[in-house]
């Protein structure tokens, strides 16, 4: 919908009828020129009153509803002129025109009776008339409609962002708050969709999990400890969740104190060698962590492989000797005694070697054990064939208590281990140096981070800008605070987690038999469907964050593309999955720092245009509507905001003190300018301060 | 209400969601709303996205996609 005029009566400092204070707009800028305590802001109020029935008490600082502004929206001159039992009357008169050519007319009208010279009756509420033209004449438009046609002007939650005051822009989005772009990228953008539809798989997988685990108990064989377990693995699950959103409020807390610091360093004395120092600092912090974590894994490595490659065993060396020893002794020994009173002696025990192997060595004709012949018939066959033939009953009857086989299934079981000990020295000796060098090497750098951190120490002691300092020193401590808290969280997490999965192992082995298709199946596919929901909402978060950033530099380009003092590109720099804040970038991606206030407005209203135009092209629908956008810029960067202005909205209207001079209005040939007006204050009398005498002229400026 | 493809086309592209189902690449970028595929953990999506964009309650869109998987499991017992 495009604003095609707005004309005013009696409103605020606007005195007179329709006819006097009437402004026509076209598409591209519009512009309304004028100077402080022109009737600027007071235009602003007047559009944003026709539809909203609000007006901004400069007192008060608000925005309030004309119920309680009453008589203060009328024009000083004309409640001046209205006589006792005379009504005076506020009007504001929108035109506007759609894309299919149908015109609107949109009248907002508040009226009060002078009862005596100091008091009024006013109107309990204003009241509002739309019209729509049709045919040769205006005819009204049902009140039920009314919300449908005003929305069609300004929906409300674009409001913010298309219609706001300069002093605003600050507000509209504070790069101190984590939230702040958030708030617009979650407004403006789609992306709500993607979070609600991961509440609902969330909910979901609950649910499913829920009946999963009901199904299983009933199918437990101790349904009191399923129970139990049950109820500690939901307790362990809300610790997770509580966990996780406390690490992921840390690690918030961390990369902001990481990001004020980098920010005040360039601030404060000797910025540079301070940079060094924090650049070092962090480059050694960063090794400290991997060799951290490295020698964690190392640990962790060496107490698994304590067992998984009998590293457990490595001491017990020489009591496999001596027991080899001993276990000789008793062999030779055992076998004397069961060879005892034997035609023949035997030295092997029974079954040994297998009688499958000597019946091979009968048919080979040789012994496997010396490698010598035995042709059949000779003793060297009858030796080897009576090993077939011994009889295991005979041992019996030695010893009441025979143990050999026991030990000699220890003998067996410890040459098994024998060579695994042997490589085992080597192995364990070079991940015990490797363990040592990374304490040492942790130990080193963390005397060079103390180091540095004494230099930057006096270098603070130094600083002539306390204020910069202790500021500083406070983020420092945060940082400090919030890292431990973060890697504190991680471990816990962690450990957590262990802990669910080895309760969930237990509840498992508790089942008998299977649970229903159907609830197995639920849960997995909600589970599923959760963890996609999760990963899809990053991934389309992360493509907007990207097309913002490309969007917002498109225009930060074309708003700085005729002023040289400014370099550098605008980054949107993500915290994490789901939380991003931006700055102002070189080519190498480095962070400039000490941007100045017209800088930072540039960036701030490159993004709200970004936002704006982006997606739902906003601004080809709706018109911008802006009081002293420029106010906290300085001149030369005004240029490139106008410049992007005309590139990317259809429509904008701006009340502006730019351009008062004419030398300055040349400028406004480069840009899609639509209309142009000057406005001045007027007070015949010649007093200013006196309310009472003050009108607005408005007249039209030729370009 | 957003474009039930657009979303559709989104989850997609998932990196996970690849992972995760049954079907090849290639099937992937052969799914949409009027055909059906195998893989019971699609046609949930399918469901979830189509119910989610005709704006029904949260309630009814969980109801819809237990009613796919239901239907899933029925038809691979046949």
């Amino acid at each position: 919908m495009i604003i095609r005029s707005i004309s005013l009566r009696d409103f605020q400092c606007y005195f007179g009828s329709h006819g006097e204070n009437r402004l026509e707009f076209a598409p591209g800028i519009n512009l309304v020129i004028g100077d402080n305590a022109g009737g600027k802001s007071k235009l602003f109020d007047a559009f944003y009153w026709v539809l909203h029935d609000q007006i901004f008490n400069s007192d008060r600082r608000e925005l309030v509803p004309t119920r309680v502004y009453r008589e203060k929206i009328f024009s000083d001159k004309a409640k001046k002129q209205c006589s006792v039992g005379e009504q005076v009357s506020a009007e504001v008169v929108l035109k506007l025109q759609d894309s299919r050519d149908e015109k609107f007319r949109i009248t907002r009208i508040y009226r009060a009776r002078r009862t005596d010279e100091n008091s009024w009756t006013a109107d309990d509420a204003s009241r509002l008339l739309i019209e729509q033209y049709k045919g040769t004449q205006w005819q009204s438009v049902p009140s039920e409609k009314h919300d449908l046609i005003l929305n069609r002007v300004i929906p409300g939650h674009v409001k913010p962002y298309m219609w706001f005051q300069g002093e605003q822009v600050d507000s509209l989005m504070d790069f101190q708050s984590k939230s702040s772009l958030m708030q617009v990228i979650n407004l403006l953008s789609d992306i709500d969709h993607y979070d609600k539809i991961y509440e609902i798989t969330k909910a979901g997988s609950e649910k499913a999990s829920a009946d999963y685990t009901k199904a299983a108990n009933q199918l437990s064989r101790n349904k009191t400890e399923s129970s139990r377990l049950t109820e500690e693995l939901e307790s362990v699950k809300n610790d997770i969740d509580k966990y996780e959103e406390s690490r992921a409020n840390n690690s918030r807390h961390k990369n902001l104190a990481q990001n004020k610091i980098s920010g005040l360093i360039n601030q404060i004395d000797d910025a540079e060698r301070k940079a060094e120092l924090k650049m070092e600092r962090k480059k050694i912090k960063d090794e400290i962590d991997s060799a951290t974590r490295s020698l964690d894994r190392r640990i962790e490595g060496l107490n698994k492989k304590l067992f998984s490659e009998s590293w457990l065993l490595m001491k017990a060396q020489p009591i496999f000797d001596e027991y080899s020893v001993k276990y000789g002794e008793y062999y030779q020994a055992h076998s004397a005694k069961i060879n005892a009173g034997k035609a023949s002696v035997v030295e092997l025990p029974i079954d040994i070697p297998q009688p499958i192997h000597v019946s091979k060595m009968l048919a080979d004709e040789k012994c496997f054990v010396c490698g010598r012949e035995a042709k059949i018939g000779s003793s060297e066959y009858a030796h080897i064939k009576n090993l077939l033939s011994r009889e295991r009953e005979e041992t019996k009857d030695v010893f009441k208590n025979d143990c050999s086989s026991f030990f000699q299934k220890i003998y067996d079981n410890a040459l098994g281990f024998k060579h695994l000990i042997g490589k085992t020295k080597e192995n364990i000796s070079d991940e015990f140096k490797e363990i040592a060098s990374l304490r040492s090497s942790i130990q080193k750098k963390k005397q060079d981070l103390k180091s540095i951190d004494e230099q930057f120490d006096e270098l603070l002691a130094d600083d002539k800008s306390e204020s910069i300092v202790k500021e500083f020193k406070t983020h420092q401590n945060n940082l400090d605070r919030y890292t431990n808290l973060v890697v504190e969280d991680e471990k816990t997490l962690e450990s957590l987690r262990k802990k669910s999965e080895h309760i969930q192992n237990n509840l498992d082995k508790l089942v008998v038999g299977n649970v229903k298709e159907i609830v197995a199946a639920s849960r997995d596919i909600w589970k599923s469907l959760r963890e996609i929901a999760l990963d899809t909402k990053k991934e389309v978060f992360s493509n907007l964050v990207s097309k913002l950033e490309e969007s917002a530099n498109t225009i930060f380009r074309q708003m700085t593309e005729k002023n040289i003092s400014i370099t550098g590109r605008l980054k949107l720099k993500m915290f994490s999955a789901e939380s991003c804040i931006p700055e102002i970038v070189d080519n190498e991606g480095a962070a400039l720092h000490g941007s100045n206030d017209s800088n930072i407005i540039l960036v701030k209203l490159a993004l709200i245009m970004a936002v704006v135009t982006s997606k739902a092209r906003w601004s080809t629908n709706y018109t911008l509507i802006s009081d002293a956008p420029t106010s906290k810029m300085a001149k030369n960067y005004s240029y490139g905001f106008y410049s992007a202005l005309g590139k990317n909205f259809q429509q904008s209207i701006v009340m502006t003190y730019d351009f008062l001079s004419e030398d300055d209005r040349e400028t406004l040939r480069d840009f899609n300018t639509g209309n142009v007006y000057r406005i001045e204050s007027i007070y015949p009398s010649g007093n200013r301060e006196d309310r009472s005498d003050l009108s607005i002229k408005i007249s039209r400026v030729a370009i | 209400m957003m474009d039930r493809n657009e979303m559709l086309k989104a989850y997609l592209n998932c990196r996970l969601l690849k992972q995760l189902s049954d079907l090849t690449e290639a099937q992937i970028q052969e799914v949409s709303f009027s055909s059906q595929s195998p893989d019971p953990l699609i046609e949930a999506l399918k469901r979830l996205i189509f119910s989610y964009c005709q704006s029904d309650a949260d309630i009814t869109v969980r109801r819809n996609v237990n009613r796919e998987i239901e239907q899933a499991v029925n038809d691979g017992k046949q």
